[in-house]
């Protein structure tokens, strides 16, 4: 029967040698498997990469658990964070599970007022720049923070805010209460216990998602085969897609891991259509709440569908207009544009457009990115 | 590739720098397409596929 190997990590610091000692001669009593660095991981010879090699047994490992006392460890200034750090995100990384602690005084320090001093630090960067700071920067800022204690590693603070951006829970590590070990692995066998029945559920799902990735890619294949006659009608058809374009967030990305809400755009209220005809592009229809405008000249550089149309026979893009509060999505596909209407959250601006465009356009494209493809064909193919 | 940010005013494009008037059109190039998304979504979505089997596989072996 196979044994749960536990990775217990922490940096080398004397306050928490006799927890590292204690929790690997609990956790072996009760059956598991540790792995410690002092104990039954390395020395490993010179040309062997300990680093490497530690991260290695990370990843053979059933569950991460981290002390995080008042110091960082090894810091590595080429990536920017510690060797405990590396050892945190490749265990996540892997989608293994991870249970924390950290000295007391320094996790009510760090909820109390670090995390808040940090976050006002970098979003006064962020407005600034436009750029996530990286981890030297808030390092400088947290040697002048008067918040974070001096006595603490400034990349300990760094290494909390990382563990409360992915939201997870930290637990209270005090000195003279000892880790109830038994009820965390109650947890986590009833956790386990909860999830485990559902395999045969979990696998059909997989399957079907599997099968419908598949169907999906059958349809756009034949779809170019074929000639459509177009709908009776066009407006009927705008707003069968229009319906099912849901409003959202805009989240940004900071690297990998951080994400903010930076806005939200609100469901689709309108949608139009334009034909390539006669050397302009004539309207064809329209839904929900948007005016016709009867053609627009294909070198009119004032028309999203004339701008769409002249970028190309699959073009799409985002456009935003302050005046109007709204994001229009268009799509070309052969002499046709499609556009989608989106009215915008309170929050958007040209400015606020110009710095999140990416999240903006991926908030509107990635969850309707089969929908467009569909469109996209059916428009293509409809008989000339 | 870079997005870069363009305006529409006054019935022509230009790059876009600075505040810009309010009945200004903005769009970005260089952006990723329905496509790009499309395959970035596939492509993780097998990973999820893969890795949920190959746990369950791991979890119910006896």
């Amino acid at each position: 029967m196979g044994k749960t190997k536990i990775f217990i990590s922490s940096v080398s610091e004397d306050g928490l040698k006799p927890l590292r000692r204690t929790a690997f001669r609990e956790l072996e009593s009760l059956g598991h498997e540790p792995l410690m660095w002092e104990e039954n991981l390395g020395p490993w010879p010179s040309y062997l990469n300990p680093v490497e090699k530690c991260l290695e047994a990370v990843g053979e490992s059933d569950l991460y658990v981290l002390f995080i006392g008042t110091k960082a460890g090894t810091y590595d200034p080429v990536s920017g964070i510690t060797v405990t750090h590396s050892e945190l995100i490749s265990a996540l990384d892997k989608g293994i599970a991870a249970l924390v602690w950290a000295d007391v005084q320094v996790k009510a320090r760090f909820f109390a007022s670090v995390a808040y001093r940090l976050d006002a630090y970098i979003d006064r960067y962020v407005e600034e720049t436009g750029q996530y700071p990286d981890n030297g920067r808030l390092l400088d800022f947290l040697r002048t923070c008067e918040e974070a204690d001096a006595h603490v590693d400034p990349y300990v603070w760094l290494l909390l805010y990382d563990l409360r951006q992915r939201g997870i829970y930290v637990e209270d590590l005090a000195a003279a209460v000892p880790i109830d070990w038994k009820s965390y692995f109650s947890d986590l066998l009833r956790r386990g216990l909860l999830l485990l029945p559902l395999e045969p559920s979990i696998m059909d799902n997989s399957l079907r998602l599997e099968q419908a990735g598949q169907s999906f890619d059958l349809m756009t294949a034949l779809l170019p085969q074929v000639r459509l006659e177009p709908p009776g009608s066009w407006a009927d058809w705008l707003a069968t897609v229009s319906q099912r374009l849901q409003g959202r967030q805009v989240k940004h990305a900071y690297g990998s891991w951080s994400r903010e809400t930076v806005g939200h755009y609100e469901a689709c209220n309108g949608a139009s259509l334009y034909r390539h005809e006669g050397g302009e592009l004539r309207f064809v229809a329209c839904c929900g709440q948007t005016s016709a405008v009867r053609a627009f000249a294909l070198d009119d550089q004032s028309s999203y569908v004339a701008l769409t149309y002249g970028m190309g026979s699959r073009a799409e893009g985002v456009y935003y207009k302050e005046a109007r509060q709204k994001f229009f999505y268009c799509v070309r596909s052969g002499p046709y544009v499609a556009t989608f209407h989106f009215p915008a959250g309170p929050s958007w601006s040209n400015l606020r457009y110009m710095r999140y465009k990416d999240s903006v356009n991926n908030a509107i494209i990635g969850p309707n990115t089969q929908m467009i493809r569909l469109v996209s064909l059916f428009l293509g193919g409809m008989r000339q | 590739m870079k997005s870069c940010v363009w305006v529409s005013k006054n019935g022509r494009v230009s790059e876009a720098d600075g505040i810009q008037p309010r009945d200004a059109l903005l769009f970005a190039t260089g952006t990723a397409t329905s496509e790009d998304l499309l395959l970035q979504q596939r492509i993780a979505a097998e990973q999820n596929i893969r890795l949920i089997r190959s746990r369950l596989a791991e979890a119910t072996r006896r």
